[in-house]
């Protein structure tokens, strides 16, 4: 467990320590986004050096972690608003995002893998084997704006683009989530469905399934315990490493429906080389990934007990 | 399941006729000038403004809230000292009056309406436009209209409600500056609910979502004529597809596009467009380096584009193709013609180059901007030029543009909307958006001599002869005037300005009206 820690710490300073060094190695300015393409040389300069932009990057991460201790984590060079702020009103929008489309995608995937599994070639075996290959080459702009085209602009019973609190309106909040949720997850029920149906079938030829099966355990019995249990590692894995690159999903999706979340600010903010907002973000989205990947290391344990005992001897 | 089939399939069905009947609408614009719902306009309602990107700040001495897209916002909280009337045309607003006090062109002097006050009851005054000046050119304010503030050697309030300015060199257009970033005058000393500065505008911020929206309530203390719409809200919705699709499905009244496609598609949803041409699209050559350091090979690519091809192409037949400097919204009449597109002449030109002609385009990575470079590049390859393109994001641009560090870039800007501003500007071998690094001593004694010239139709004539000159040197190539503006339901908005005779699309909330209220 320390081991694991001082992996997951190395990663993150590697992580930061980059990050601090976007300044120095990415091409653009962030002091032409503030003062305009009518200035001199001298004054972009003057600028950069102001907000230490030419620092180099362990001074810079030094300054981020103190601050960091005193609860600051900068400020946007170009709006001028603090990136804690930013961060406070906008994290919980795609951490709820997120979590939602995942806890839909994985929903969506286990019964329909499981079925599937359980009659091979049946009907419901091929329409999700086709299904889940029109979903995986839809690209995630396209399914939404195919949705919003459905939902909002023809059939006109979910609104098109926008967020809405939950506490300045419950049913209006959930109006505003389906769409975004809905491409999100799709695309990734389809990666599940398939892992799962793949790892279900194999297991279903097993021994101790057909032992099950003539003590006449009921199928969804069987499904449930004996078959899911086994073939959800793979599935694990998977969902904890999109958890990051679901990160990555919502920047297209939080733009396309014009949600208010950090995919969104990391967007213009590195369009706009505003590398406070930049650094805080990235350092946090490598955090996630790092606390995703060590709880999926754990999780593997109780999921099957055997790695725990390999583990320990 | 059958019943959401059937609903898609109606809903489909009612689309397609809404689409054949739309076909047959085109935008009207009534006596008032104004586009959108007919009728009176009705006090009350909200109206839903689609924004193309985020407004990270509500400060008018940065430049989220003064760039045309969103104008609008700035022009709901605040009041610009000077504004381009119907004719296109700059008139005074919160100015009374903004005149020359002698012939030299340096000395002038603003008077502001009576009793003008911020939103929370402080006066706007003298003094505090003197103050609003001091705090844009302060280094640490970062405002982009610095250089322009700095031309302005004394500012001084000498009474209640009359400044006078002293400028370091004559000026004659000195008032037109104020129509944008420093004639928005912002308090020093009052900041609103979410720390941005107030103004004096017909609304007020009631609440500030960033990245999300800007709700704005009516100024009902407001000095001038009071807005209509109760509430503004100003949605941030950066994607240009769903931008559209939120107006047609009915979750905005109004949006900003560029995208030529939907100005066509508009026409055939029933929706109204209020567009002008302000953005000119063109060329620009680093004449500091090679190979555009030989005027020869700035010539053989500029005759060798055809902007009437790229206004077809890129700009799918919307706008018009840029005949110069002097766009077709200005107030000046262009006597001076570019010498054109000739492929033979292109050719041959490029033959008598020392070494065959090979270079960069840089573009700023924008879909148009991207199409309009492959374009070019297919005209010059038929005359024996390689061009490579480069994409870049709009930062690396705009770094590439100060640094000089390109050889060639497509640029984009609505600079020659303010046709005085593009020749003080650009031209000049000391010229602020001088990017090309153009140098002639004659066309600096001219920009010299137009900035004096308080008479407009003698200015105009010294623009042509800088044109001429230009057109000779080829420091830029123009292409096109782009279409941008606005599409609106005229089922849902009213008091929307045509904009279509603008050089700067400026447009007031305040006009507009919900029928719906």
């Amino acid at each position: 467990m320390v081991r694991r820690a001082g992996r997951a710490l190395c990663v993150l300073f590697l992580v930061a320590l980059a990050t601090m060094s976007l300044p120095l190695l990415l091409p653009g300015s962030a002091a032409v986004a503030v003062l305009g393409t009518n200035v001199s040389a001298a004054e972009l300069a003057a600028f950069t050096s102001m907000h230490h932009l030419d620092a180099n990057p362990l001074e810079r991460l030094w300054m981020w972690v103190t601050g960091v201790l005193h609860g600051d984590l900068g400020t946007s060079i170009v709006s001028g608003a603090s990136v804690a702020g930013e961060l406070q009103a906008r994290l919980p929008i795609t951490v709820e995002l997120v979590v939602l489309s995942q806890l839909l995608a994985i929903l969506l995937a286990i019964p329909v893998a499981l079925r599937a599994a359980w009659r091979p070639g049946s009907l419901l075996d091929r329409l999700s084997a086709g299904l889940s290959f029109v979903l995986l080459s839809i690209p995630g702009f396209v399914l939404g704006l195919a949705l919003i085209f459905l939902f909002a602009v023809q059939l006109r019973i979910l609104p098109a683009t926008g967020w809405v609190g939950f506490a300045q309106d419950p049913v209006g909040h959930v109006q505003h989530l389906i769409l975004p949720v809905l491409t999100l997850s799709l695309g990734e029920a389809a990666v599940y469905l398939r892992a799962l149906r793949a790892n279900a079938g194999e297991i279903l030829v097993e021994n101790y399934i057909h032992a099950a099966r003539s003590r006449g355990m009921a199928p969804g019995r069987i499904l449930r315990t004996r078959v899911l249990r086994s073939a959800s590692l793979p599935l694990v894995t998977i969902v904890g490493i999109n958890i990051g690159a679901s990160f990555g999903g919502a920047l297209i999706v939080e733009t396309l429906f014009a949600i208010p979340g950090i995919g969104r600010l990391l967007s213009s903010s590195i369009a706009v080389r505003d590398y406070p907002v930049i650094e805080s973000l990235a350092i946090i989205a490598a955090l996630a990934v790092v606390v995703a990947t060590v709880a999926v290391d754990l999780s593997y344990r109780i999921i099957d007990p055997r790695i725990s005992h390999a583990a320990n001897n | 399941m059958n019943k959401i089939l059937k609903k898609a399939a109606l809903g489909a069905a009612a689309a397609s006729l809404v689409l054949a009947l739309g076909a047959c609408g085109t935008t009207t614009i009534a006596a008032s000038g104004q586009i959108g719902a007919a009728g009176e306009p009705k006090d009350g309602g909200t109206i839903t403004f689609g924004l193309d990107r985020d407004v990270a700040t509500l400060d008018p001495a940065k430049s989220a809230i003064t760039s045309q897209p969103t104008l609008a916002v700035a022009n709901a909280l605040f009041d610009p000292l000077m504004a381009y009337g119907p004719d296109g045309s700059v008139e005074p607003y919160l100015a009374k009056s903004f005149e020359a006090m002698d012939a030299t062109q340096t000395k002038w002097l603003l008077k502001l309406h009576d009793g003008v006050k911020f939103t929370d009851g402080s006066p706007l005054n003298a003094a505090a436009v003197v103050s609003y000046m001091e705090h844009l050119a302060k280094k640490e304010t970062a405002c982009s209209c610095r250089g322009d503030v700095l031309k302005i050697s004394k500012s001084e309030a000498v009474n209640e409600t009359d400044v006078e300015f002293t400028l370091a060199a004559p000026n004659a257009a000195f008032p037109k500056g104020f129509t944008r970033q420093m004639g928005y005058i912002a308090s020093t000393t009052a900041k609103d609910a979410f720390g941005f500065p107030i103004g004096s505008g017909p609304y007020q911020v009631k609440d500030y979502k960033s990245g999300d929206a800007i709700t704005m309530a009516r100024n009902e203390n407001y000095w001038g004529k009071k807005a209509h719409a109760d509430t503004i809200v100003f949605k941030s919705l950066p994607d240009t597809d769903s931008r559209y699709q939120s107006l047609v499905s009915g979750a905005a009244d109004i949006i900003w596009t560029e995208s030529a496609s939907q100005f066509n598609q508009a026409e055939l949803d029933g929706m109204d467009r209020s567009t002008a041409t302000t953005g000119t699209s063109l060329g620009v050559f680093n004449s500091r380096t090679a190979p555009f350091d030989n005027p020869a090979a700035r010539k053989a690519v500029s005759m060798a584009i055809d902007p009437g091809a790229l206004l077809k192409v890129v700009n799918e037949g919307t706008g018009v193709v840029a005949a110069g400097p002097i766009t077709s919204t200005s107030s000046y009449e262009a006597t001076a013609k570019a010498p054109g597109h000739d492929t033979k002449e292109a050719a041959r030109i490029a033959a008598s180059l020392p070494t065959p002609l090979s270079f960069e385009y840089l573009t700023d990575g924008r879909p148009q901007s991207q199409a309009r470079a492959v374009a070019i590049q297919q005209m010059l390859a038929e005359v024996g030029i390689t061009m490579t393109i480069k994409a870049t994001d709009l930062s690396q641009f705009g770094a590439a543009l100060v640094s000089g560090n390109f050889q060639m870039v497509d640029f984009t800007t609505s600079l020659f909307g303010d046709t005085e501003n593009a020749f003080t500007s650009m031209y000049p071998s000391d010229g602020l958006a001088n990017f090309s690094g153009y140098k002639n001593a004659t066309v600096d004694t001219l920009v010299a001599e137009s900035k004096a010239e308080p008479d407009a139709a003698k200015r105009g004539l010294l623009y042509n002869q800088i044109a001429e000159r230009g057109f000779q040197d080829v420091p830029f190539t123009f292409y096109t005037e782009n279409l941008d503006g606005f599409i609106l339901d005229p089922k849902r908005i009213g008091g929307v300005a045509d904009v279509s005779s603008w050089s700067l699309v400026s447009i007031r909330p305040s006009d507009f009206w919900s029928p719906a209220s």
